[in-house]
């Protein structure tokens, strides 16, 4: 992912604000709509799945409905967090590892020009290389236990953070580094009060990348190595034919990813709301 | 010795291909220099070794036949990817019901471990082009999606008002205006595309293949052969460098005026 940097056009891209309101009826509400469309349009989706899955009687071997997967769901449900419990913790500890590992890092290239002309270029030269396809080789590095996994998720998810914390280090607003130093700031002052703050914004954008990355680094662990987790769990129904565990074992899997990247997204609420720092 | 490290540090793109080379030598050797302490070879393998293992499986042809899979089946999809993901992205950006509707739809989407999916896809598709072709459709989509609705977005809007008064056509504005200002952002959406894509497909012959460099890598890594699985790994490595390098060019070369 060395492409997305943050703070460009990706990173602020869907601000529907500037738009010129549509007249109809139906857009009026402008709180409601950002809430009430896209659930909408996810009823009407499962109503359809449904439909076509009692309709055309699809077995459930192959799409199973979304009633039968509930039902698999709450009928497996202490297997399914069993599993679930074990991937979270995973994902967890390697996305606050990553955020560690990324800021020391980050840090070092934003303030050392050493560092960064040494360390930066292999950096992104690794980024290019298809990280899961070193999957294997963690397995063969760290073992079956959770310490491959976690190795590969950190591995998977530190470099946005990277990214993150040093482009948002450096591109500070100059005239606020210029007055700290015409009042006489010292280095530990400026970046607690001016380059920590202005670089928030970009370390948590980071951030929503590496959980992501994080989450995928332990799932394909996962898949790999199978001892236990949703990935194995995964597997395990693949080999069995077991459709509806599959689908129960990914719509727990999502709601997890949606968790940590809820989390990640108040953190950022929060801590900005403190700092006062202006959102664009 | 003087002149030469004058040369190096000079602007020009001859000298960084030159630190680029050698700053890649440099960590060549010492790789090669620290395989001499370290011999557990599981551990650690020389990168003579990860060369002479890519050198057998060029003789012994495995590589071509790993080579067609892979690449077949991602140079498809990636295209196919390509041109939906614009198409998407000019819809959503077209239609502000469409983008508000579907944009959180699409964004949840891209949240969620699409690479989960892989065993599921194995199932209902088979082993072979049919799994990879869409698992690596679904991971190579969004970038595009994002980027194209960005861009379209991100049009000048004096540009568009200054159009709209010489009484241009909507179609005359998006062929003049938003589509050129927005190629440069597709293009970097693009560019992320073939990241992605790399990832999806080594993902899905991880599982569902019986050809293909993540199918290598992974016959490789249950032999414990790790020089195996490194040469696969860059030849892989090499695949992702000349598609980000060709982007990368393709982007300066449509919007000169970016540069940071």
């Amino acid at each position: 992912m060395a492409t997305i940097s943050p703070g460009s056009p990706v990173a602020a891209s869907t601000a529907a604000d500037d738009l010129p309101p549509a007249g109809s009826a139906l857009m009026r509400a402008d709180v409601l709509r950002p809430i009430v469309l896209p659930i909408g349009t996810a009823l009407v989706v499962l109503l359809a799945w449904q439909f076509c899955c009692d309709y055309y009687k699809i077995p459930p071997l192959a799409l199973p409905a979304p009633t039968v997967i509930y039902h698999t769901l709450v009928r497996n449900f202490p297997l399914l967090m069993e599993h679930a419990a074990q991937t979270a913790y995973e994902v967890a500890l390697g996305f606050v590892l990553s955020i560690v590992l990324g800021a020391i890092l980050g840090m070092g290239i934003a303030y050392s020009r050493l560092f960064r002309e040494s360390v930066y270029p292999n950096l992104v030269f690794f980024q290019l290389i298809p990280k899961v396809a070193l999957a294997p080789l963690f397995i063969m590095w760290f073992g079956l236990g959770s310490e491959s996994r976690l190795a590969f998720a950190v591995f998977m998810s530190f470099f946005p953070m990277v990214l993150s914390t040093a482009s948002g280090l450096s591109n500070v607003d100059p005239n606020a580094i210029r007055l700290c130093e015409a009042l006489t700031a010292t280095r530990l002052q400026t970046f607690i009060a001016v380059r920590f703050p202005f670089a928030l914004p970009s370390i948590f954008n980071g951030m929503k990348i590496a959980v992501t990355m994080s989450m995928i680094g332990v799932v394909v662990g996962e898949f790999i190595t199978s001892q236990a987790g949703l990935g194995y769990l995964i597997l395990f129904a693949a080999s069995r034919a077991e459709s509806p565990i599959i689908f129960a074992a990914i719509a727990v899997l999502c709601t997890i990813g949606l968790l940590f990247f809820g989390i990640v997204v108040l953190g950022e609420k929060i801590v900005l709301r403190w700092y006062g720092t202006p959102t664009r | 010795l003087r002149q030469v490290l004058e040369f190096l540090e000079q602007d020009t793109r001859l000298a960084s291909a030159l630190r680029v080379l050698l700053s890649i030598l440099c960590v060549l050797i010492i790789w090669q220099l620290v395989s001499l302490f370290v011999t557990n070879r599981l551990l650690l393998v020389p990168p003579a070794d990860v060369g002479a293992a890519l050198v057998k499986e060029v003789q012994l042809g495995n590589m071509w036949n790993n080579a067609v899979a892979t690449i077949t089946a991602v140079v498809t999809s990636f295209l196919v990817s390509v041109a939906i993901g614009i198409a998407i992205g000019l819809a959503l950006a077209s239609s502000r019901l469409l983008s508000l509707t579907g944009g959180p739809v699409l964004s949840a989407l891209n949240s969620v471990p699409i690479i989960a999916l892989a065993p599921l896809f194995v199932a209902w598709l088979g082993l072979g082009f049919a799994s990879k072709f869409v698992l690596v459709l679904l991971v190579a989509v969004f970038p595009v999606v994002v980027t194209t609705e960005a861009g379209l977005r991100a049009a000048d809007k004096p540009l568009i008002e200054a159009a709209r008064s010489f009484n241009a056509t909507k179609w005359q504005i998006f062929t003049t205006v938003t589509f050129p200002y927005a190629l440069p952002f597709i293009v970097s959406g693009v560019r992320v595309a073939w990241a992605r894509a790399l990832v999806g497909i080594v993902v899905a012959e991880f599982f569902g293949s019986f050809a293909g460099f993540g199918f290598a890598i992974l016959s490789a890594s249950q032999t414990f052969d790790t020089a195996r699985v490194l040469g696969y790994v860059f030849v892989l490595g090499a695949m992702g460098l000349i598609g980000s390098i060709a982007f990368a060019s393709l982007e300066r070369h449509l919007a000169p005026w970016r540069q940071e």
